[in-house]
Parts: C-alpha cells; structure tokens; sequence
C-alpha cells in the first residue's frame, strides 16, 4: 500500500561555542528544500516543527539522502558547516522516527579577531522527524461538480470538488478510497482507473484558510473577498442576526438546465440555519440565501469550493448583519 | 377642384393611412416588438410521440426516451422554444447519467440502461407541464428509486418557467405552497431526509417529487413521489392556473 512519509525539522540544539545567534538552517532531501532562520542562543534548543516534504512511498524501508547546512549569519563573514547523511525510515512504523545530525560550524573571521578570540567551534544537532500517514489525494473538479461513486453496499453516492480521500487500494481496475471529510466521511468507495490507468483523483491541491462571508438582511447582499453579489431571501423565513458555519456540499440540488449561465448550479453550500438552509444560485428563494447574479456564481464556488475551516464539515462562516 | 373631387382625394388618402397603419402594427406585433398577452391567443397543443433509442457499445450503455413533440399550430417559434426546452432536459438527464456510468458503475459486461419516460401532464393554450420519469441500472450496483422531474412551459410569456413561482399569486402563495407539499410528501418517511422538492401542474392536482439523501441511512439517495390534490393547494394558485387544472 502506498503510504507518505512526513519529513519534520523537528529542533536544533545549538552547543559548543557560540559563534553568533543568527542562525539558518538549509535542508535538502529528494528535491525537497526547507530553509529556516532563526535566532538561537547557544547553549539552548529551538523547537521548529517545520515540514521539509512529503514522500510517498509503497517500500517498507524509505531511505533518502539528506544534505543539512548549518550559517551563523554575519554582516561581513558566515560561518558555515554542512554534513550529507541519510535516513532510512521504517513505513510501517505507527510512531514518529527521529534523524539527528551533527554539524560543525568553525567561526571564520578576520585575522585580527582570530589573534584575540582564538578559533571556535559550534555543534549544532539538527534532529529530522518522519511520520508516517496515508497518502491523500482529492476528487476532481467535474462539468457539473460532482463526482459519482460507488458504495461497499452497492449504491452511488456523489462527492463534491476537492474533498481529501485516502486511496485504499486498486483491485480488479477500480480505486478504493475513504473520504475524509464531507457527507460521506469515513464511507469506503470505488472509482474506475481511466482508460490509460491514472486515476480520476488529484494530487497537489492546497486548501485554502477558511472563508469568512456576510450577509447583508437589509441590503440582500452577500459579501465575500471585498465583493458585493445580489441575493435574495425569503421575507417570511427570515434570517436571523449572528455568525453561521457554510458547509461542504452535500448532494446534487436541482438541475443542470435550470439557468443556462449558471455553471455548477448543481452545487449548493449548506447553512446551519434552521436546519440547513443553503446559498446557491437561482431565481427565488423560499429561506436559502440565493444569489441571483447567475453569472457571477463562479466567482463564489470558486472561493468556497477549496476553502476549508478544519472540522471535516464546513468551509467557513457567514455573518448575517442587519 | 370640385368639392367631390376634394372629398374623393381626402378619402383615398383617409382610407391609405389606415392601411399602412394596420401594416405597420402588424409587422410590430410580427416582430415581438409589442407586447400584450391579451392578444396571443394560441391553438391547443397537439403532442406527438416519438421512441429514442441511444446506444453505446463502448461503455455497455443503453437509453430508452420516449419523448413528445409538441406542435402549436399558429405559433411555430413557441412549440420550437418548448420541444428545446424539453430537449435540454432529456440531454441534461442524459449527462448525469452517462457521468454515473463513467465513474460508478461496474465493467462486468452487464448493461447500464436509462430509461427516461416523460409524460404530458397538462397541455393548455397557457401552459405545458412535463414530467420525466427517470429509471436508472448501473453495471453491479443496486437501483435507485426512479426520480420525478418537470418542466414547465409558459406559453403565454413563451419562456420557461423558473422555480414555478408563477403558478401561484404570489410570493407568499408559492412559499407556503412549496412548504405544504413538501411537508406531505415527508409526512409518512421515517428518516432523516434532506430533499428537494419538484413539481407540475397536472390535471386536478400537482405532481410532486423530493428528491435528496436521508441523513439517517448514511447519505443514501432518496426519491419520494407523490400526487398533491387539487383541494390542498388550489387557494394558493394563480386563477388563470387554477383554471387550467380544474378543466
């Protein structure tokens, strides 16, 4: 099973002599770079915690070369210490592994200061740590929005854009996979491979910080990224005041031929108001929040589409004002 | 000049303006250019049948359209606008199926068969309502129930009808309409269902349909069907509408 390795800077510890407090660290490993400043004290350690890279894998030994420099960064002389290792990491390994390297760094000033402070010598402890997890991958944007797939219980079901899933396996032509997040969490589907064998989900989409809406009651204006979009509600199901989760779509709504400028008119974004009332676009509402600027829907999916607030559920809030 | 001479002149003149007047309304009223619904009367509907049978051996699919053609005799651009309205929603329904197929269904050999029968509900010189019957059977998988949509065909304002609203007096009207049809469509489902509710005019009622997922059974698909009677929502209805469907 292919499975990611997750390559931390875990924390430097800054020992020996103190050659300065501007320190930089640079770390290579399969094409991947990370570098990082920051200003340590010697004689202490600084927790980092910064991702160096993804690497997926179906091995059950990852090994990889690993090439770390350590600068102490001056106005006219770095000093500069490097070391190349490697690391071999156990995929099947449920805890995090930890990789520690040791570089020298040599203070290389002027003469005169070498004649009154000697040659001195830091030791830095650069520790890498790898963690083990499922690889994710995330469902395509389609023509209409939605994604069919098929249940463990033989049903379909259909997902939204850019929900993250974790590829299980590929039997017989199809890929099984389990959404982590929207209506269907947790649920095991399957997919076909295309006709060349890759498959219908994406790689390498980044999710975007939540998206913070409001709504205008006495304007019919929904607001979003500084933009202004005519909508309309329902006079005798009003929205009250406060701040509310948007969701991830949940299901196909409605019909493709409905308003023929409209695409993606199939997706609508759940409200927990009430019982899940919904923004989408359209001609009438009857309680959602419709946005009737059929043309600018676009503009909308595409911001909340890949947003995400981090609880699995929503994309982010919507404030109604007055 | 003598007098009659006069007169004789005055009248051609008269009678010249008066033709060119009535030319020129009724190349106006030719052209659209002048609008008044009181003036378009039109014939009764005649619907015609035609079998559509789609196949695609590449992807084991097989569509079955039983489709109407709908014919207004003296008003050949309004029946163009409805059977392409009508078109458009066969071939939507076919897209959502063919996408099913692609991403869904299994490659055993077995048939992936659309079924899509559409039914006249009501055809007046005013409205048209259409009802598309859709059965699906994907390759492997257990069917769904058949899903209920509509269409319906202003022909008066020779537009399609957008989310119904017109069918009613008003606002309010279609609101509290909508709640009340859907409330009785759901009122016998055990579950938790979210749903959509479609409908149409029929004759002495409305045909309606939700259709969504039920929360309790893991998102599974949900279509429930039903007939709303005339008594429930006709003091909602627009009267020229309610007049249509008592017929």
């Amino acid at each position: 099973m292919v499975k990611i390795v997750q390559l931390k800077l875990s924390k430097i510890k800054y020992s020996g002599d103190s050659i300065g407090r501007n320190i930089r660290v640079e770390i290579e490993v399969l094409g991947k770079f990370l570098r990082i400043d920051k200003r340590i004290k010697a004689g202490t350690t600084a927790e980092i915690n910064r991702e160096v890279g993804r690497f997926e894998t179906d091995q059950r030994l990852f090994q990889a070369d690993v090439l770390i420099t350590v600068i102490e960064r001056d106005i006219l002389f770095n000093d500069v210490g490097n070391t190349k290792g490697n690391i071999e990491v156990n995929t099947a390994a449920t805890k995090p592994q930890q990789f520690v390297f040791e570089i020298q760094v040599r203070e290389s000033r002027s003469l005169l200061s070498r004649l009154f402070w000697g040659k001195r010598t830091a030791i830095f402890e650069v520790t890498l740590e790898a963690q083990i997890g499922e690889i994710e991958r995330c469902t395509p944007d389609t023509e209409d929005g939605w994604l069919v797939a098929q249940t463990g219980q033989g049903k379909w079901v259909s997902l939204p854009a850019y929900i993250t899933v974790y590829p299980k396996s590929i039997k017989n032509g199809r890929e099984y996979f389990i959404p982590s997040e929207g209506t269907n969490r947790g649920k095991l589907l399957s997919i076909p491979l295309k006709d060349d064998n890759s498959s219908y989900l994406i790689s390498n989409v980044e999710h975007e910080s939540m998206i913070n809406a409001k709504y205008s009651i006495s304007e019919k204006v929904f607001m979003l990224n500084g933009k202004k979009y005519k909508a309309i509600d329902y006079l005798e199901a009003p929205w009250e005041k406060g701040i509310y989760d948007i969701g991830i779509p949940d299901y196909p709504h409605g019909s493709n031929d409905t308003y023929a400028e409209a695409i993606r008119q199939k997706v609508w974004f759940p409200i927990n108001f009430e019982n899940a009332r919904y923004l989408h676009v359209g001609a009438r509402s009857a309680g959602c929040m419709t946005i009737i600027e059929t043309t600018r829907w676009m503009e909308i999916y595409n911001a909340l589409i890949k947003a995400r607030k981090g609880d699995f559920k929503n994309v982010g809030t919507l404030k109604v004002i007055d | 000049m003598s007098i009659s001479k006069k007169i004789f002149i005055l009248a051609t003149a008269m009678m010249a303006i008066a033709i060119l007047g009535g030319l020129f309304y009724w190349f106006k009223l030719r052209n659209n250019e002048i609008v008044n619904s009181n003036t378009v009367i039109l014939n009764q509907p005649i619907v015609k049948w035609q079998e559509i049978t789609i196949t695609e051996s590449e992807q084991n699919i097989a569509m079955y359209i039983r489709a109407p053609r709908i014919i207004i005799s003296n008003n050949y651009r309004v029946d163009n606008e409805v059977n392409q309205v009508i078109t458009r929603h066969i071939e939507s329904l076919k897209d959502d199926f063919i996408s099913a197929v692609s991403t869904a269904a299994e490659d055993n050999g077995d048939t992936n068969i659309l079924n899509v029968e559409i039914g006249v509900l009501l055809a007046t010189p005013r409205l048209i309502s259409i009802s598309f019957t859709t059965t699906e059977h994907l390759a492997g998988l257990n069917d769904n129930e058949p899903e209920w949509t509509f269409v319906i065909f202003d022909l008066v304002k020779e537009e399609l009808m957008l989310e119904n609203i017109e069918l009613f007096r008003d606002d309010i009207a279609w609101s509290k309409a909508v709640k009340m049809m859907k409330n009785y469509l759901l009122a016998d489902y055990q579950g938790d269902p979210s749903c959509d509710l479609f409908f149409a005019p029929k004759y002495k009622g409305i045909a309606a349909s939700c259709i969504g997922i039920d929360r309790s059974r893991r998102g599974e698909h949900l279509s429930i069907t039903g007939d709303i009677s005339i008594s429930m929502i006709q003091e909602f209805l627009a009267p020229s509408v309610l007049s249509d469907i008592i017929q």
